[in-house]
């Protein structure tokens, strides 16, 4: 059976996704048959194993997790920026390896210095070098909790778009958000309406507050910072208001739904004209309802991009909201606030607002 | 040679529920709603129904219109 399973990368992929310590042997029996039967690392071997390109270089990650059990080093064996990515997700999302992917990581930002999506990783991920709970991000959930020790403060982060946070879920809980020991509550947009529709297992705007305020109370929440990257930066500023949250901590995206929404929202923003136009759902002004409100509200955004500068100033005037331009282009900026310890400063003050 | 409906298939197979038909054709992956993931699956997937070869540092085709001018030079 082992054999036959080894076959088909994408059952091997499964496999592997679910293989405990316990079981490892299992493990290595059958990457390494796969291996020798389907010339997993060899040239264009999708041709001959039927594998997608992608599946075989998730199976490449496990293959470096056996190379570092065995000898504490990595091979390395992405051949470009983009089968890197694709391995470095694997590890950090589904295997939970970040002892393996921080040694592949070094390899390939020295191979490939100025590929962004690479090197936004070592700030953030620092010298992590695994799991610092319980907490395991299940990417088909959009309500996970993950309680703090004893703390009566609580995360509730809104994912954007990609239903991440411009880093895996895993890297952003284990890496930064975890250390700082304060109850978490991760929400994803799965209707990809900027939440506007609410939580889709949940309902509604309605619904999904009334859920979240259950959670909060059963954490024994006295404190609540919303936090929002991307096109979550709308749901954290939107449910912040109706929740009644002590801080706001938003990074790039949208505060106005009349602000270039039609140029960062494509996908989106059709979508919400047409719910909007069916009455099915509301279309709050968000500056007007934080100038009415003493809620603080902290705002760091690529100062030279056009689109976040944007909507950032939307907020701007209000006495309630500190702008923090920083000077890049790019819509990620948590990794231009990593150095010298510029997050773990930002969340810190978070946890004891 | 790789055509502008090849990206826009390769799009939509490395991404469930995305219209793909409405990413500009010189948009940005970022501003069309697409993260690096994404594009590493679609050039992966552009490789695999073409064969073509991406540069190592792929991250800087960063449109549709860069992978087919890429394409193009490449001679695929």
């Amino acid at each position: 059976m082992a054999t036959a399973i080894a076959d088909s990368p994408s059952a091997l992929l499964d496999l592997l996704r679910a293989v405990t310590p316990e079981n490892k042997r299992l493990f290595r029996e059958l990457l390494e048959h796969s291996i020798a039967k389907t010339g997993l690392n060899g040239p264009s071997p999708a041709a001959r194993t039927g594998a997608s390109g992608r599946v075989r270089v998730r199976l490449l990650a496990y293959r470096e997790i056996l190379a570092f059990d065995d000898t504490g080093g990595v091979e390395g064996l992405a051949s470009n920026v983009m089968e890197a990515i694709v391995e470095l997700n694997e590890l950090y999302t589904f295997a939970l390896r970040f002892d393996v992917a921080r040694h592949l990581l070094q390899k390939y930002t020295a191979r490939w210095p100025k590929a962004r999506p690479l090197a936004i990783l070592p700030p953030i991920v620092g010298q992590v070098k695994g799991p610092v709970d319980g907490f395991r991000d299940n990417m088909e959930l959009d309500v996970q909790i993950a309680p703090g020790p004893a703390s009566e403060v609580t995360f509730v982060v809104f994912c954007g778009l990609r239903h991440a946070f411009g880093v895996q879920l895993n890297v952003l809980h284990h890496c930064s958000l975890a250390k700082h020991r304060v109850n978490i509550v991760y929400l994803r947009d799965f209707a990809q309406n900027l939440y506007l529709t609410g939580v889709s297992s949940i309902g509604g705007v309605r619904p999904t507050c009334s859920a979240l305020r259950d959670i909060l109370a059963n954490l024994n929440s006295k404190k609540l910072v919303f936090i929002g990257n991307s096109s979550g930066v709308f749901g954290a500023l939107h449910y912040g208001a109706i929740l009644d949250a002590d801080l706001v901590l938003l990074f790039s995206g949208p505060t106005s739904l009349e602000i270039g929404l039609e140029e960062s929202e494509r996908q989106a923003y059709p979508r919400l004209l047409e719910l909007r136009r069916a009455g099915k759902i509301e279309w709050p002004n968000l500056r007007e309802t934080y100038a009415a409100r003493s809620t603080p509200v902290s705002f760091y955004y690529g100062s030279k991009n056009r689109v976040d500068v944007a909507q950032a100033e939307n907020l701007s005037g209000l006495r309630n909201v500190r702008l923090h331009p920083i000077s890049t282009s790019s819509h990620f900026v948590l990794d231009y606030l990593a150095p010298a310890g510029g997050i773990d400063r930002i969340f810190a003050s978070a946890s004891m607002c | 040679m790789i055509t502008e409906q090849d990206v826009r298939a390769a799009i939509a197979r490395a991404r469930e529920n995305f219209d793909a038909s409405a990413v500009p054709i010189n948009a940005d992956w970022g501003d069309a709603g697409l993260d690096s993931l994404d594009q590493a699956s679609v050039l992966l997937e552009l490789h695999e129904a073409t064969g073509i070869e991406f540069p190592e540092d792929s991250s800087e085709l960063k449109s549709i219109r860069a992978v087919l001018d890429y394409a193009q030079a490449a001679g695929t």
